[in-house]
This record gives structure tokens, sequence and C-alpha cells, in this order.
């Protein structure tokens, strides 16, 4: 089904493009949430309650191609609510390599997976070692996609700020990954 | 003896390492700021020209390339974590049930008031509002005066510091005694006049406050009466019958 009639049918309230909807973006809303709270419980929660944002919103939904950076923005602004809630910003990425690396990525075949695996570690430690902004901007660009446009208006940075943050940030990371002696 | 000269190839990097140190230094730093549009493929062509020029005598700038093109390509394959089979069915059940009843109820007020009161900030929002009405409270006049309350009693502190101090205590000795004594009055009028001495708006003040203490200590009269009159029955025995009615 095109994305633009699936979301005319989410919208009219057919539950079973709703639940289409979910499944679709759930892995994406999720990872966010994991990378940004590092606990998956408070992860799982804070990706169901911006599905129940969306789905509050559902008469009034972006078009396709401003969708992803709104619903990311939604879970974003759920995980900050959260921390403040928790009165301290923890670490955005203070999660064990060996856990992330325990959660499948989904419709990935096992053969993949244990390919993969050792280069996720690599790339995981990596970012452990990056600060929280470079950490985040890696995090909405190279991860989640978002582009420069929609990260500078959700961070409230100007363009270029955002794009030089971007930079630096890949940088960094790059150095780090040639750091621990090899290419993944 | 004369050395022997180094072969070309091997002769040229370093002459133009040695240039570049005495002159402009490396243009590692340069092609470090391109690096990430080099990569994207949105580097202008003069400039993907030089780059390419500078990464075909340079190892370590080729290496940061080969990292920044392995991540461009493996860093979209962790956006997606799976989150668990119940996922789903805790956001359909969420999204079905709850919302069709609390949301979607008859009700506009309670729909209204759940939904301002899961708002994540409503603390803070509620926090707010009780701020700006207590500095618009403090702008408003007090009755019988032009001024505002808030100037009143700074300089009510500020001129008469023990008048206005007793004025915040009468009332709260008063609620302690009304709480742990039940003989005791509200406030005692009679301890304001001897220790405020007012003149003029003070004046004015005490007795409105008077009257106020007055009307309070016979709404608590009423009350202990009321109180009294709906006693709990005696739990005595009755007294036996006289002789003469048997």
């Amino acid at each position: 089904m095109e994305p633009e009639v699936l979301l005319q049918r989410v919208g009219e309230g057919d539950e079973l493009a709703w639940e289409c909807f979910v499944r679709q973006h759930q892995g994406r809303i999720f990872g966010l949430a994991y990378h940004y709270l590092g606990q998956a419980e408070d992860a799982r929660d804070v990706a169901q309650e911006t599905f129940v944002q969306i789905y509050r919103n559902r008469h009034r939904l972006p078009e396709e191609s401003a969708l992803r950076p709104w619903m990311l923005r939604i879970a974003r602004n759920l995980c900050m609510d959260l921390f403040r809630r928790r009165k301290a910003r923890p670490p955005v990425w203070d999660i064990p390599v060996e856990a992330i690396c325990d959660l499948p990525a989904p419709e990935e075949d096992p053969g993949q997976l244990l390919q993969d695996q050792a280069r996720r570690t690599r790339l995981h430690r990596a970012l452990r070692e990056l600060t929280d902004l470079n950490r985040e901007m890696i995090l909405l660009k190279d991860i989640q996609g978002l582009s420069l446009e929609d990260i500078a208006g959700l961070l409230n940075i100007p363009l270029g700020t955002a794009k030089s943050r971007s930079n630096r940030a890949r940088l960094e990371l790059a150095e780090k990954v040639l750091g621990q002696g090899a290419l993944p | 003896m004369i050395r022997p000269l180094l072969p070309l190839s091997q002769a040229l990097p370093d002459l133009t390492a040695s240039i570049l140190a005495r002159t402009s230094g490396p243009a590692c730093a340069r092609l470090r700021d391109l690096a990430c549009d080099l990569v994207d493929g949105t580097l202008p062509p003069d400039d993907q020209e030089l780059a390419v020029h500078h990464l075909a005598h340079c190892q370590g700038c080729r290496d940061v390339i080969s990292a920044l093109e392995m991540l461009h390509q493996a860093l979209p394959g962790l956006a997606a974590v799976d989150p668990g089979e119940a996922f789903l069915a805790g956001v359909l059940q969420r999204t079905r049930a709850p919302l069709t009843e609390s949301y979607r109820s008859g009700d506009p007020f309670l729909s209204g008031w759940t939904r301002l009161m899961r708002r994540p900030r409503v603390a803070l929002e509620a926090a707010y509002l009780a701020t700006a009405a207590g500095l618009i409270l403090a702008q408003l006049p007090l009755p019988g005066s032009s001024r505002p309350a808030g100037s009143t009693l700074a300089s009510l502190v500020r001129t008469h510091p023990r008048t206005s101090t007793v004025w915040a205590q009468v009332p709260m000795q008063g609620m302690s005694r009304a709480v742990h004594a039940s003989r005791a009055r509200f406030l005692d009028a009679k301890n304001i006049a001897r220790t405020s001495r007012p003149s003029g708006f003070t004046q004015r003040f005490a007795e409105t406050w008077q009257r106020l203490v007055k009307t309070a200590n016979s709404v608590w009269d009423w009350v202990r009466s009321k109180a009294r009159g709906a006693a709990l029955p005696s739990t005595e025995p009755s007294k036996a019958p006289s002789r003469s009615s048997l």
C-alpha cells in the first residue's frame, strides 16, 4: 500500500491501517528512545506514548515526507520530558555495549545478524566515547536520517550550526573508529 | 663521496612535505573540513578534484575517508530496534479502549481535565500561573487605599516591623488555639488593638480586621452551640421511675 493511502486510512480511523502503521514505525521510534534513554523499559513507555500522541493527532497527520521528522520530534520531546522528570540528564548512551547488541534489528536474518555483530559492537563502543552533543547529532542525522533542516528545527539552532556540528561529530566518530585499530 | 640520489618517486613526496612544512603547513586540516561533503557527494567539482589529489598522497586522510564511508553505510542500520512482541499489543490496547473511554466520553469536562493533567509540564505551568497570580494580587490596591498591596505591605514591614509581625503571628496563634483547645476563640481582637496602635491607613486596616475577627468569633460561637445541641446521648443508666408513678 502506498504510504499516502496508508496515512489517509489511518486518519479515517481504519484500525487495520493503524496496526500496519505501528508495525512500520515502531522499530525506529523505539530505537530513538532506546538510544536516548538507555533503558529498554523506559524506551518502550516513551515509544508507546509517542504512538498514543500520534493516534490522538491522526486527523492532522503531516505529509509522508514530513512524517518521520514529526514522529521523531514527538519521541525526542517525550525523552526530554522524562529527563526533566528525573531532574538530571544522564548520559544519553550509557548503555552496556553488549546490551545494545543483544537487541536485534527487525527483519534481519540470523546469519547477517551474526556477521554484523562485531561491527555493531565496535560502532557502539566508538559512539559511547563521543560527547553528548556529538552523539545526539550522529543519532539524529546519521542513524535516524533526519535532514539538517529538520535537526536545526528540532534542536532550535541555526542551519549552519547544525551542519558544522554534524561534520564535527562524524569526524570525531571516524577518528574514534580508526583509533580502535582497524576499520570495522 | 657523492651521496646516492633518492628515487624520484620517493624524493618528490619528501620535497612536497618539506615545502609545505616551510610554507602553509600540511593540507590535512583543510581536507577534514571537506571530508563529510566529499563522502556525501555534495562537494563542488573543483574542491573534489583537489581533495582527490591530496588523498592520492596522504594515507592518514585516506583512512579517515574510508572510516566516514563505512559510517555512512553502517549507521542507518542502527536506527530500528525491535521493541519486542508485546509492544504492538500494548500500543493497540492504549489507542483503542482507554482513548475511546476517556477522551471520547460524553463528559467534556472530564475528558478535558484528563487531557490537561496528562500534559508533562503541568506542574511547571501551575507554578508559573501561581507566581503570576501572586504578582498580580500584589499590584492590586487594598480596600480603602490607592497604593498596591505589595508596596503597602513592604512599606508597612519597613516602617512598623513589630506591628506587621504581630499581624502575621496573631492568625497563626488563633488557628493553633482553635485546633488544640476547644474553648479558645479564633482571635483576640483586644490583642491587636493593644499592640498595633495604628493611624491613617493602618487604623482603617485594623478596624476592618477587627470586624472580620468579630464575625469569625460569632461564627465559631454558633458552630459550638450547634455542636453542643447535637451532643451525643448520655451513656448513664436511666433513673428508676418514682414510686408514685407505679
